[in-house]
């Protein structure tokens, strides 16, 4: 009772954050990653975080996921002028991630 | 940037090639990357053809040499030889003098004739009684080694296996591929099939985009660490050079332009890194003798979990 009443706490405190641009956005998304996802080694790649993620059926919409990504990536690693907008998908991933694998913290290594 | 030259070279080699896609893939990442790639594996399981079906797709000239133990460096690069006619000594070109050399059981050649080929592979040139002579542009060389023999070879030096961009080692194909393989061999099959699917101007453009692909500071910093960490690897004696580091990055430029993107990625660098630098790692004998570790590609695959890539 005591743990099921401290689980709805805790889905009630997982707000989406507010975030200025999308690269505040994937530095939110990576630190819940870091948090939430402790069987990710720290050397993890955004490929390996989004296969791993799927694998732990987190659901987004992928395809524009993955499009958000390769935006933000071009900024990164490209040069490029920083996207449009503030990354809402990484930002909504960020929340079912906390959503989804709340209860993962504790027995990490275990894929949903 | 192209992303159709990796599928238009893999469906050729995939012809004649059977459930090779991933070596045909690596061959191609090492032609754009400017480098040389050891083939090892045991006889019979496709390393020449891969090559030579290879060469022909990108439309380059393709010699074959096979290595023996009573080869000399003349035999390959060539040598000055007495023309009668003229009575003058004249540069006969030896099989190096093209655009991709199979080096068939290079570890099967003397010293000194490898030490010939460290030249060619280093610089694109030879030099023969003070001459310098310039190899073709592009010059890939495609060395095959079957790591069963003991017996009349001649293992390469650590120094001469750091020339080599990656080596990829072949196993054996699944029970599927090799029915598949032995059915598409009833009949005749050879490499006339496979079509030349880049000509001279578009390999030119391919390899001067790949030297465009943008690689961070960040990123550089990243390789920068991994081979720092190598180095303090206990189960290593000897860790990554710099020019590890310089080709592991040459090849995920490559990667990078193969997978559409003009800019490279820790995703691209980890994609290569086993085939990059597990042949120029050496396994401390303390670490192999407690059964701590026995193949090096497992080192480079734990040290890439414990470095931090910029996100």
């Amino acid at each position: 009772m005591v743990a099921l009443l401290v689980g709805l706490l805790a889905l009630r405190s997982v707000r989406p954050p507010v975030v200025k641009d999308i690269s505040d956005a994937f530095q939110i998304l990576n630190r819940t990653i870091e948090r939430f996802v402790p069987d990710l080694p720290v050397g993890f790649t955004w490929g390996d975080a989004m296969e791993r993620l799927k694998a732990y059926g987190v659901e987004v919409n992928w395809p524009k996921m993955e499009s958000t990504l390769a935006g933000y990536e071009a900024f990164k690693y490209g040069g490029r002028e920083m996207p449009q907008g503030t990354g809402e998908e990484a930002i909504l991933l960020s929340t079912q991630i906390r959503r989804r694998l709340i209860g993962h913290r504790s027995k990490a290594k275990s894929p949903v | 940037m192209d992303t159709g030259v990796k599928q238009r070279v893999l469906s050729e080699v995939g012809k004649v090639v059977i459930g090779r896609e991933r070596e045909a893939e690596l061959l191609l990442i090492s032609f754009l990357a400017g480098g040389h790639v050891l083939l090892e594996g045991v006889p019979g399981i496709s390393k020449t053809i891969l090559a030579k079906s290879f060469s022909k797709c990108v439309g380059l000239d393709f010699k074959r040499v096979q290595f023996t133990p009573d080869m000399l460096p003349m035999d390959m690069v060539g040598g000055f030889v007495f023309n009668v006619k003229n009575r003058e000594f004249e540069f006969r070109r030896g099989p190096v003098f093209t655009n991709l050399l199979l080096a068939d059981e290079i570890n099967r050649a003397p010293p000194k004739v490898q030490s010939a080929l460290l030249e060619a592979m280093q610089e694109g040139q030879v030099t023969v009684e003070g001459v310098t002579q310039k190899l073709p542009f592009p010059f890939m060389v495609i060395a095959t080694q079957n790591p069963q023999e003991f017996q009349g070879v001649y293992p390469l030096p650590e120094n001469q296996l750091d020339r080599f961009l990656m080596k990829v080692s072949l196993s054996y194909p699944d029970l599927a591929t090799e029915s598949l393989i032995i059915k598409r061999n009833l009949s005749d099959l050879d490499t006339s099939e496979v079509s030349e699917v880049l000509n001279a101007t578009e390999l030119e453009e391919i390899l001067r985009d790949v030297q465009k692909v943008n690689v961070s500071d960040e990123m550089i910093d990243y390789l920068s660490k991994v081979a720092e960490e190598s180095r303090k690897e206990k189960r290593l004696s000897l860790g990554a050079s710099p020019r590890a580091m310089v080709h592991l990055v040459h090849c995920a430029r490559a990667n990078a332009y193969l997978s559409g993107r003009d800019f490279a990625t820790p995703e691209d660098v980890k994609k290569v890194s086993s085939y990059v630098l597990s042949h120029r790692l050496r396994l401390d004998q303390s670490s192999v003798l407690t059964g701590a570790v026995s193949d090096p590609s497992q080192v480079v695959q734990d040290i890439f979990t414990r470095v931090r890539p910029p996100r």
